[in-house]
């Protein structure tokens, strides 16, 4: 945890989640996962009358790929949803949890960063609305950041009351 | 035919015990999101993560994990 004192008088500006695009390749890995795991199923029922050992190895084989693609892809879901901004009038925080494997906690404060750029690059960032803040031009960065402009003024205005 | 139905079912179980286990640290991780939050003050805009996701989850899991079972047994007629 940041901070184990909390500071005197520090309240909660905002909370968001960091942008769905995260999302996108691990749904991708798990689709072409799960159609490899169904057919190897099919596969194996196919062959269920003729090759029994055979069709025994196959769906054994399927069935460990889908059973490992089903853990995987609900951890990086799991472990995902966890992950937050938190915005308070003296600090930034963004929390990254993994379950087991990772646990990242960032923390921007304002009484040493002055300045918040948003940045958005290239047509995916601007058309999905996401990018990255920038503080005091390159000391520390949040990225996947859902309308990074209007989270920017958000912070600029905690910042001028600090 | 029995070995191998042995087989699938340990793999089952140690999938379950691999849920269980999953649900612990979640549950875990989601009381420091909520501890941390309540020293701002605010409980309620935390929204509960994994709320609707970790029901499907679980349901899932059990739900597939009988259909394996049962789609090993019953293979040979579905084909």
């Amino acid at each position: 945890m940041p901070h184990s004192v909390l500071k005197h008088s520090e309240y909660l500006v905002n909370i968001c989640n960091e942008h769905w695009v995260k999302y996108v390749v691990p749904v991708l890995i798990a689709t072409l996962l799960y159609a490899t795991s169904f057919l190897l199923f099919v596969l194996a029922g196919t062959s269920a009358h003729h090759y029994m050992w055979l069709s025994h190895t196959t769906f054994i084989v399927g069935m460990l790929l889908f059973l490992f693609t089903h853990h995987w892809f609900f951890m990086v879901l799991l472990g995902e949803s966890l992950d937050k901004i938190i915005i308070t009038n003296r600090r930034l925080m963004r929390v990254h949890y993994r379950l087991i494997f990772h646990e990242d906690i960032l923390e921007v404060s304002f009484e040493k960063m002055k300045t918040v750029e948003a940045r958005k690059q290239g047509c995916i960032q601007n058309i999905l609305h996401y990018g990255t803040l920038m503080f005091e031009i390159n000391k520390a960065c949040v990225s996947l950041v859902p309308h990074p402009n209007r989270i920017a003024r958000v912070i600029q205005e905690a910042m001028q009351a600090e | 035919m029995i070995a191998a139905l042995a087989f699938i079912l340990i793999v089952q179980s140690l999938s379950l015990l691999l849920l269980l286990v999953n649900f612990r640290i979640f549950r875990s991780q989601a009381r420091k999101y909520h501890a941390l939050l309540s020293r701002f003050g605010d409980e309620t805009g935390w929204g509960s993560p994994g709320r609707i996701l970790m029901p499907v989850y679980i349901v899932l899991t059990m739900v597939l994990s009988v259909s394996v079972v049962v789609l090993f047994i019953w293979q040979p007629h579905f084909f």
